[in-house]
């Protein structure tokens, strides 16, 4: 094992990677920043949280099988493939490893398959 | 539940977490290496930034030392949809005490993802939640750290394994449908049986009842006959759609905003436009009579 030597100091390095933690961290917290114990949410934002998990468990798959629009045929098909062996093998037995490894096997065969 | 079986159950719900975070991560690591950046860098990237997608981006930046606001901005628009999980579960993270910095830092679309499944309440359900953020990073530091040392040495070919983390959103995609369904059905005289699918409905609907006094609890008790009403000349089809809204919308909006912003920036504006019109819907639907009357 050899350790490479970074092609920028390390100073900035450091700089970088922490702008990119305080600014993902500052997303992460804006909801708790502005509700806090004594502002309490308004009731629209708390039926927002709850209808949201749905929709956005529907748009996170979208977000899972995006790279199926520039290339609908190496990953397109196997994705939709793969989603759809996953959806029927839950529904049949219910199990969420066994829907998981099916659909992952599946779906690393064919994008090599194809 | 004691604490020894909260803990197993969040080590059995972190296991695609697991497969997915440790090869990704495994890559990320090796990805760093392999551009001049030692294992402590991507140990650090993965303790302190711990985002998966962003993570990879943030390689090119380092390799080509860009600017500052380059970064930030790259990393606020990147990360704009996690904004939407801390929403989700303001109510319970907010009981998290001393925990609740790192409940925040910990929050990723596949701990937001897992936490959803948990069918516990209160103290169980914020200490399960706590259990699978901690487990959730150290599978993703480790991978990094590994993939940075030993990632050469690794026949690498696990393009795909990802995958893994696409069945799990697919199989808890199908068990809110489920229970969009039977919440429907046990509940057929209320179309907005969709309102109550989502796991943690009911303590929050008290909170604000209780703590925001006037205009909610006017909109919640108008909002009964109002439904019953409405329950009376809707049919079956429109209370299939109404109980599954949340995920039609998200499917439709997220499907035309991939095809009209393209696969880089479609997330923000999907998430928004659903957002809105979730909350115009629900806005509507029990607001009318108020409105009316």
């Amino acid at each position: 094992m050899t350790t490479p030597t970074a092609p920028i100091p390390a100073s900035q390095i450091l700089a970088i990677l922490l702008v990119s933690a305080a600014c993902t961290y500052a997303l992460r917290a804006l909801p708790f920043l502005i509700f806090r114990n004594d502002r309490p949410m308004p009731g629209w934002l708390v039926r927002l949280g709850d209808l949201l998990p749905s929709a956005i468990m529907a748009v996170l798959i979208i977000y899972c099988m995006k790279g199926g629009v520039s290339d609908p045929i190496g990953v397109g098909i196997p994705s939709l493939a793969a989603a759809a062996a996953v959806i029927i093998s839950y529904k049949w037995k219910h199990s969420t490893l066994l829907s998981i490894a099916l659909g992952t096997v599946l779906y690393m065969f064919l994008i090599r398959a194809l | 539940m004691t604490r020894k079986q909260l803990f197993s159950l969040a080590f059995t719900k972190s296991l695609p977490i697991l497969c997915s975070y440790l090869f990704l991560s495994l890559a990320y690591g090796l990805m760093m290496q392999n551009a001049g950046f030692a294992w402590y860098y991507s140990l650090f990237a993965s303790a302190a930034v711990y985002t998966g997608a962003f993570q990879f981006v943030l390689i090119t930046f380092l390799s080509s030392g860009a600017s500052l606001v380059t970064v930030a901005l790259t990393a606020l628009l990147m990360n704009s949809r996690q904004v939407f999980y801390a929403l989700t579960f303001l109510p319970d993270f907010s009981k998290t005490g001393k925990q609740l910095p790192y409940m925040i830092h910990s929050l990723t679309d596949e701990t937001f993802a897992v936490n959803c499944t948990l069918t516990l309440t209160g103290r169980e359900k914020r200490d399960a939640m706590f259990y699978l953020a901690i487990l959730s990073q150290s599978y993703w530091v480790i991978g990094s750290v590994i993939g940075g040392v030993l990632g050469q040495l690794i026949p690498f070919d696990f393009e795909g394994i990802d995958f893994c983390m696409t069945a799990l959103f697919l199989i808890i995609f199908v068990d809110q449908w489920e229970k969009a369904s039977r919440a429907a059905k046990t509940q057929s005289a209320k179309p907005t049986a969709a309102q109550t699918a989502s796991s943690s409905a009911e303590p929050t609907a008290t909170q604000t009842t209780v703590s925001n006094a006037k205009p909610t609890a006017a909109q919640t008790t108008d909002a009964e006959p109002a439904t019953a009403q409405t329950a009376a000349s809707v049919g079956e089809g429109s209370n299939f759609l109404l109980s599954h809204l949340p995920a039609l919308l998200g499917l439709s909006v997220g499907l035309l905003c991939l095809l009209v912003f393209g696969e880089s920036s479609f997330m923000l504006p999907a998430l928004l436009i659903t957002s809105a019109l979730l909350l115009l819907w629900q806005h509507r639907s029990p607001m009318q009579p108020r409105r009316a009357a």
